[in-house]
Order: structure tokens, then sequence, then C-alpha cells
């Protein structure tokens, strides 16, 4: 700076102070009226979640006397099968993490194949459960004029079993047995490239010097995975394993609307169980200890996961670009990148199978697969708005809209006193706790409760008051998110942007900046999971609101005969959350990786 | 009009466990809905629509057909919307449901009486009108109040065959055993079974059990079933020596499990694999769509029935407090217009009230001559499903389709130990906790 009015000849500078060593956070004079920012999460969370949660803990342990455990010997005896095969989808969603870390380790390899690989692996992270459900269900189809893989049995039967028997038919896929296959794949399709994904954001994120310098140093393949490839990744794989975890324990639409009757009783999982137990008469008690086991469950393994998610690691903001050529063998990079075109071709074989099935006539569709060429009509989407579709997509739009705003309006404030409310540390700490443990509750722990208080004041059918529970379900993920977020803004911008100095504005925006991927991520995952929900709304609202994936389970009941609008409902419903998905995808991840990673 | 068509059953058991069970979320709902009196009706503003909401059982083509139903009421002040409640339909009335509709279209007689606590009479002078079939008045009564106002009716003795592969129709239970015999020596799947939807198993075996004694079917359905009676052992046999000769069902009983209602129709005249397959008359307008050439249609009562009929219908009831929105569409309901766009469009629809149906030219024959029996049938017999009662249903469901399964696998020779197992099945049931 220049003062102007100095004698000439003389120059006077003000140097400014050198931002050396770490820049002290002044604590700023607030009110306490900060935190009234937080009390409509906290009247909203109380209300729609605790209070709910407290009816029906009490439920569980109330017995004919007092207060026991009988509940909880009834519900095993009652949902022992359901609960061992709960521990089993457990294990299977291990599988796909594991499954999925493989992916992204050799996707590192493959790099013109990993656009179109990533594509068509998140696609289906858009569509709701229902819709991958039914889009199985049609691939799977046990009739081989309509099932593909059932075609493909007979075809290679007819190939290879030598015999022209034409009363040869394909194994029962949804007999006991390998009904399991139809629903682990169904399940592997919708989370794998969830999985994918950010193992391999976080791979990228690990710099390439560190690996070059362990492999000059002599480390092994399995040794660098160990020591550092694995460490470095655990932040991200804590989110993947408890997001899986946490989808496999709540599994419901999937079996609902995949599983045919005679098997459902050896296919139960503990929310289906827990839902027949709701609909019994004299089982709201058993029923009630079900879900407290449930929730038991879920919570311990959130807050083993939690210490992973905390830890904090030191990365460039970006890795170097220039990556040392990798001294891959040519027939090596080919096999993989065949295997990254095999991935893409069978991830996008039920999408593709949905479309071409939804531009066949009704009666096309009941009587014969894609494969048999007809001329494309539009006449499946005729009849799936004749039941109703447009009216559900502008009821499941509202809903999610109305959600997303709610969650972002209740959330932000929230999660910005958390971070920057000047809490005394324990106090931030334990709501931390209190919100990870909120964010993992099944619905089985207020639906019943809340459910009944809405019949008894004749909202079922309403709207908005579900439109409440689905953003209090999705608030403590939000706030946490949000405040991960915040806390790693460097805390110097967070002083400069304290209203009240100089230039806050300027730096409110570097702090917006800085969590925006994160506000974005919230809105996103939000919407795309209200859009795409059917237990809350069926749990909690009954059949009342009118959501997609309502219609989709109605029609399903008669699978074949309407397998074209069917097919038809299930593209145009998972239409808009897949693109806002993919539109936003990399900021999700950015989002959802935290701070530390690019 | 009789006087053993499905009377009032005496309070048992089980009713009075449910209603023990029910007590106390019924108090609690009823204080909180007392206390919240005035926020509900503003709620209500704020967030309802002025709407009847019509709980409905049906999906699909039969669920837009009512929604054409809908379509010709009207109103002022107030809309009716149709709220498809799939199986949830026999618990919507109860309190712990919490899709709350203001007229259910339940799908058995028997639902009112498990469930006359949460209704309201119909308005005193529907039935006294004289339009309606006053053989169902009895079995929508609780003491003689009528409660339900039955809509459209299913005539469920029917077997759906192709006319292009059978000549002449058994008459008898031995002349179709031996039809499916001349059938399995030709290389054809007599019937199609569709086991994964449990109703048509019951069905299946509430036909067989009315040619074997309609007496035993009364006392089955009107009292505390008894599962000791010889006509059931007798009539799961028969059943069962059907279904467990070799070849008999299309696909086999792994098949027979993985097919749908739907599934079973398309097997016979859309793929051309099986010949035969037991299904109400409301199969009709889809046998129609994916009928494929040479299949001819065809339809027979089930054989030896003697113009006996196991009937099904959607009866329409009024949940309690019934508003006078609610009373005045059931009133419409009742009318002989209302169903005509069901009849006249998707078809596959047999009116309640006589008058919808006289003359009516979209009447196919067959649904015709279906609707002809279904009115002389004198005595009402309800589909086993529907008519033991709630609690044994699902139960019979599940015990029939392990049936399926055994005498399918295991032949002839398992027939024996797979309907004492049924047996054995129901009767623990009735005697477990949660009978």
């Amino acid at each position: 700076m220049i003062d102007e009015q100095a004698p000439a000849g003389l120059r006077l500078e003000v140097a400014g102070r050198g931002m050396a060593g770490p820049p002290v956070a002044g604590a700023p004079r607030r009110g306490w009226n900060r935190y009234l920012l937080v009390v409509p999460a906290v009247a909203v969370l109380a209300a729609v979640l605790v209070v709910p949660i407290g009816i029906t803990v009490w439920q569980a342990f109330a017995t004919g006397g007092g207060l026991g455990f009988g509940n909880f010997a009834a519900a095993w005896s009652r949902a022992g099968a359901a609960v061992a095969n709960s521990l089993l989808w457990l294990l299977i969603a291990l599988g796909v993490v594991v499954v999925g870390f493989v992916i992204a380790l050799l996707s590192q390899r493959v790099r013109r194949v990993w656009r179109p690989l990533l594509l068509v692996l998140v696609i289906p992270v858009g569509m709701s459960t229902m819709v991958v459900g039914v889009m199985f269900r049609l691939i799977f189809d046990p009739a081989p004029e309509l099932g593909a893989v059932s075609a493909l049995a007979a075809a290679l039967h007819h190939v290879f079993g030598g015999s022209a028997d034409s009363s040869w038919l394909p194994p029962p896929w949804l007999g006991p047995g390998l009904i399991w296959l139809v629903l682990i794949s169904a399940f592997t399709v919708s989370w794998l490239g969830f999985a994918v994904s950010l193992f391999r954001t976080g791979l990228d994120g690990i710099s390439p010097d560190v690996i070059r310098v362990a492999k000059v140093e002599g480390i092994g393949w399995l040794a660098r995975l160990r020591t550092i490839i694995l460490p470095t990744l655990r932040p991200v794989t804590a989110i993947v394993v408890l997001t899986l975890v946490l989808s496999a324990a709540r599994l419901f639409d999937l079996v609902l609307v995949v599983v045919p009757q005679p098997v459902s009783g050896r296919m139960d999982v503990v929310a289906t169980r827990w839902w027949q137990l709701t609909s019994a008469p004299g089982q709201a008690g058993p029923a009630a200890a079900l879900a407290v086991l449930l929730y038991a469950f879920v919570a311990v393994v959130a807050l083993v996961g939690m210490p992973g998610l905390r830890h904090r690691w030191v990365v460039p903001e970006r890795p170097a670009e220039v990556r040392a050529p990798r001294p891959v063998r040519r027939w090596r990079r080919w096999a993989l990148s065949a295997l990254g075109v095999l991935i893409i071709v069978v991830w996008a074989f039920p999408e593709l199978t949905t479309l071409a099935t939804a531009f066949r006539d009704p009666v096309d569709a009941g009587l014969s697969g894609w494969w048999r060429p007809v001329a494309p009509s539009l006449e499946s989407f005729v009849e799936a708005a004749r039941a109703g579709l447009w009216g559900a997509l502008l009821d499941t739009a509202l809903l999610a809209v109305l959600a997303t705003g709610l969650v972002l309006v209740l959330a932000v404030p929230a999660a910005y006193v958390l971070s920057w409310g000047g809490l005394p540390r324990w106090v931030a700490r334990g709501l931390t706790v209190l919100l990870v443990v909120l964010a993992v509750t099944p619905v089985q722990m207020y639906a019943a409760p809340l459910g009944q208080v809405f019949s008894a004041v004749g909202q079922s059918g309403a709207q908005l008051p579900l439109a409440v529970v689905h953003a209090a379900a999705g608030l403590p993920f939000a706030v946490l998110l949000l405040r991960w977020k915040f806390t790693s803004v460097p805390a110097n911008l967070v002083a400069g942007a304290t209203p009240g100095e100089g230039g806050a504005r300027a730096e409110l925006d570097r702090v917006w900046r800085q969590a925006r991927p994160a506000v974005v991520a919230v809105a996103v995952l939000e919407f795309v999971q209200v859009w795409n929900d059917f237990a809350i709304g069926f749990l909690v609202s009954g059949t009342g609101t009118n959501p997609l994936t309502l219609l989709l389970w109605g029609q399903a009941r008669q699978f074949a005969t309407s397998a074209g609008p069917v097919a038809a409902s299930a593209a145009v419903s998972s239409l808009v959350p897949v693109v806002v998905l993919l539109a936003n995808w990399r900021t999700v991840v950015r989002g959802l990786t935290g701070g530390a990673l690019r | 009009m009789s006087p053993a068509k499905r009377t009032n059953q005496p309070i048992n058991r089980r009713t009075a466990l449910r209603a023990a069970g029910l007590l106390p979320l019924a108090a609690a709902a009823s204080t909180l809905s007392v206390g919240c009196s005035t926020v509900d009706n503003a709620l209500a503003n704020a967030f309802s629509f002025n709407t009847v909401r019509v709980g409905v059982s049906w999906s699909g083509d039969e669920l837009a057909a009512f929604q054409q139903v809908l379509a010709g009421f009207h109103a002022d002040g107030y809309s009716v919307q149709a709220l498809p409640l799939g199986d949830e339909i026999r618990t919507a009335l109860s309190a712990r449901a919490n899709s709350r509709p203001d007229v259910v279209m339940l799908p058995a007689p028997g639902l009112i009486q498990d469930n006359v606590q949460y209704l309201d009479p119909l308005p005193a002078d529907l039935w006294d009108s004289g339009n309606l079939d006053l053989g169902w008045r009895d079995s929508v009564s609780v003491n003689g109040v009528p409660y339900g106002l039955p809509f459209k009716l299913a005539n469920k003795s029917a077997v759906w065959y192709r006319a292009d592969l059978i000549d002449r129709p058994p008459a008898s239970w031995s002349e179709w055993l031996a039809l499916n015999e001349s059938l399995i020596r030709k290389g054809i799947a007599p019937l199609a079974v569709a086991g994964a939807d449990g109703w048509p198993l019951t069905d299946f075996l509430s036909n067989v059990l009315l040619t074997v004694s309609p007496s035993a079917y009364r006392r089955l359905t009107t009292a505390r079933p008894d599962w000791s009676d010889p006509a059931l052992f007798q009539a799961l046999r028969a059943l069962g020596a059907m279904w467990a000769a070799p070849g008999a069902i299309s696909g086999g009983a792994d098949r027979a499990l993985e097919m749908q209602y739907p599934d079973a129709l398309v097997e016979v005249f859309g793929f051309h694999r099986a010949a035969m397959v037991v299904s109400p008359d409301y199969a009709e307008p889809v046998i129609r769509r994916f009928h494929r050439e040479p299949a001819r249609i065809g339809v027979f009562p089930f054989p030896g029935t003697h113009g006996d009929v196991v009937s099904g219908g959607d009866i329409a009831v009024l949940r309690k407090p019934a508003g006078d929105q609610a009373s005045a569409f059931v009133r419409w309901l009742a009318g002989a217009a209302a169903p005509l766009p069901w009849i006249n469009g998707n078809g596959g629809f047999l009116a309640a009230n006589p008058q919808s149906d006289n003359d009516n030219p979209s009447y196919t024959p067959d649904a015709r001559q279906l609707l002809a029996t279904l009115r002389r049938s004198d005595l009402l017999y309800i589909d086993l499903f529907d008519g033991i009662g709630s609690s044994y249903g699902s139960p019979l469901e599940q015990a029939l389709e392990d049936f399926l399964r055994t005498v399918g696998e295991g032949g002839p020779r398992a027939i024996d130990q797979a309907v004492r197992t049924v047996l054995n099945t129901m009767t623990a049931t009735a005697n477990g906790p949660g009978g």
C-alpha cells in the first residue's frame, strides 16, 4: 500500500502481518440465541423419532404384569428364522463390499473402460429396490418365453443337452434355493456401483509417490495393500460397510416384490417378519421387541464403525496428475478391459431388458420376451398411465421435494451450531454419538406409533406429514455429514466469515465453496432416497399416499400379464432419480468421502 | 333364500382374544382422536382433501376398471378415491391399520362379523328397496342389521379349458380323471395350477369339498372349523389323486409353485402347455386378451358340483363413524348403473345387483352362463379361504402349497401322509396361540 500524501522520494510501505504460525480462531461474541437455530431440528427429531422410539422400546419390554423380556422370547420364537436370514444377508453385504473393492483396484488399470463402467454401475444406485426387484423378476421369469435367463438356459440345454426335448423346463428360479440367486443378484446390482465408486475415489486420493516409494523399497503387493492402501481407505471403507450393512439389515421391498408366496416363509427377513407380526392380532409386543433387537444390532455396528469415520489423514488436495506409466503387460490390460466390458454388458442387461419390455404392447410383453421382434408400442405406458402412473409420479415428486427442502432447512443451521456454535467439546461429542444412533434407526422403531397417530388424526394419506417423517428420518445423517464437512473447513476461514468482521461476504463464499459438496450431497441423497422409498411410506402411512413404488408393487402382483406396464412404470419412475444422481454423482462422492479427499 | 346361509358366528375364543388384544389400542387411538379433534379439523383442512376413500383389494386391470366406475360418480364438494390395499384389505378396518378408508370393499362376508365393532350399519332403506340380491342379505348382516352391500360377485366353480383339445367337458369327478389320463397319454398336461398365489389352491379344494359333501362345507364355514371332518379327508385325498398323477400339472409342482394366477391362464391359452385351469369368472378378460390361436376358449362348471357354486364377493362396508358422503356413495354404488363401466369396458364382472345384468349385451355367453349358475345356486358357499375365517385362510393356503409340493414330488404314494399333514397343521392352527 502506498501513501500518496507522502513527500516525494519517500515511499512508505505498510506491510501486513505475515501469516506465520497457526491462525488462532477467534471466539466471536455471539449470544445464546444462536442455539435457537437447532430448535426446529430438535423438535422434529423428538416428535418423529425419539418419542415413537421410546414408545416402541416401552412396548417391547412391557409384559402383562410389568417389565420383562417375555416379548423378546416370543419374538425369537416367531422370527428366529428371519433373524438367521438377515444375518446371512449381512454376510452377503460384506461380500459385495469385497467385490466392490477388488473391482475398484482393477479399474485403476483400465482407464478407457472406466467411465462407461462407472456410469453403468452407478445407474442402479439411483433406482428404487422395488424397480431393481422388478427388473430381476423380468429377466428371471420362469417361463422360457418371457425370462431371458430361462430362455438362455433352455437354449443351452438344447445345444448341449443333446435331446430335442421340448418339454424341458428351466430350473425353478423362483423356487426355494435358486431364489437366493435372484435376490443376491438384485442386491449386488443395487449396491456394487456405490462401493466401487467410493473405493475408487479413495484409491485415487492415495499419492502415487507413496506407492512408488514402497515399491522401490521392495514392499510386496500384499504388504502394500495391508500397510498403505487399506489404512488410508479406512474412512471410505467405514462408509461403504456401514451403508451396505444397514441396507442389508433393512432389506424389505426387494424380498416383498421378488419372492413368491410359497417360499416367502423361508425367505423372511427381519423387516418382512416384523411387518407380518404388526398386522397379526395381539403381536404388537413381540413386533416391538423384534424392532428393538434390529435397532440394537445396527446401532452397535454404527458405533463400532464411527471411529473409522472420524479418522483423519493428510493427502495432497489434488494428487499428482502425472502418473508414471505402469508396466502392465499388454495381454493383461486386454484381459482387464474385456472384464470391464463384460461387467458393463451384464450390468446394463436388466435395464435394457426393462426398457425393451416397456416399449412392447402389453399383450406382446406378456406372451414373448424382448428378443422376439415386434412393432414397438407405447401401449404399455398408456396402460400404466391408466393405472395411475402420472398421479403417482406427481405425488412422489412433491413428497421428495418437500422432504428435501425440509431436511436442508433443518439440517444446515443445526450442523452449523454443532460445528462452530462453541459447544463444549463433550456436548458436541455426545450429540454426534446420539445423531449416529438416530441416523441408523430402522423404520420399524417408529412406524407403528406414528402410523397410529396419523390414522387417529386422519392424516394417513396426507403428503406433508409424511414428508416431515421422511425429513426426520434423513435429518441425523444430513447433520452428521454437514458437520463433518463444516468442521473440515479451515478455522480461519470460519472466523473470517463471522458476521461483523470486514469482508464477511467473500469469506462466507469461500466457506460455502468448501461446504457446498456436502450440502449438495445431502440434498441429492435425500431426494433420491425419498423418491425411491417404499418402506417408510408404506409402514407409516399405509397405502394412502401414492408413491411410485407402491404402484409398482401393486402392478407386480399379477406379474406376467402386466409385464409391459410394470416395465413402463419402472422405467418412468427411475428416470428422475437416476438423472439427478448421475448429474451430481461426483459432488455426492466428494461430499460423502469428506474433506480429506478431493 | 335359505336359512342355512352363513349365519352369524357365535363369538368364539378367537374373536374374543382378538378383541381383547385390540382393546387397549383402540382405546388409545380413540382418546387420541378425541383429544385432537380440534387439531384434527385444522389439520384436515390444511392437509387432507375432502375425499371419500374406498379401500379395495383390486390391482391391475381390475383396479383400472374400478377407477372407471368411480369416474361415473359425481357429487358436490367431495370426490371419491380408490385406495388399493391388496391383501392388506383384510386388516384395513382394525385399529392397528393405518390407512383408514371410509368405505372398504371387503373380499369376504365373514370379515363383517370379525370387524363389526368398526362398522356402521348401511342406510336402513338400502336393502328394503328390493333391487338387491336378497340371497346375500343374511350373510352381510349381524343380528339382522345389514352392514354390507355386495358389489361384485364371483363364480369360482368354473374350469376354463381349450375347446380345441377337449370335445366334451367332463360332468363328474371320475369323468374328469379319465379325461386327464387321456390328455396325459397324448402328451398334454391337463392342468395349469397357480400355486404361487395361495387362493387358487384353496378355491380348488373348496370345489372338491363341495362335490364331496355340501353339508360338510356348510359346517366348516358356519361354525368353528372341525378339521377332523371325514369329508375334508376325502376331499384332500381326491385332490391329491388328481395332482399326483404324473404329468397332470404343467411343469410339475415346482413350476406350479412359481405360477401366479394370470401365469396359469397364459400357460393354457397363451403358451399352450396345458389344457385346463380352474379359475373364477373374472379370469375371462385376461384369457381373452392373452389367448393365441389355435386355442379356443371354453368354460365348464366344476365337475360334480351339481349346480352348487363356490362363490366370492366384494362387499362394501362403512367404517364407523360413517359420514353422509360415504353413505351417499354406497347408496350410489347399490344402483344398477354404477358397475356398468366395468361390465361394458373391462368385463369379468358379475353384478350383485340383478338389474345391472338384465340382458346386458356386454356379457359374453360364457360370462352369462356363469352368472346364471351363480343366480340359480340355492345356497351360498363362500370359498374356503374367506369362509373359514381370516385366521385360518393363510395357514390353509400355506398348507396346500406344501401339499402340492409333496404330492407333486412324491406321487400317489405320498398322498395319505400329505393329507394328514394338512389336517394336523390346521388342527394345530386352531389350537395354537394364534387361533
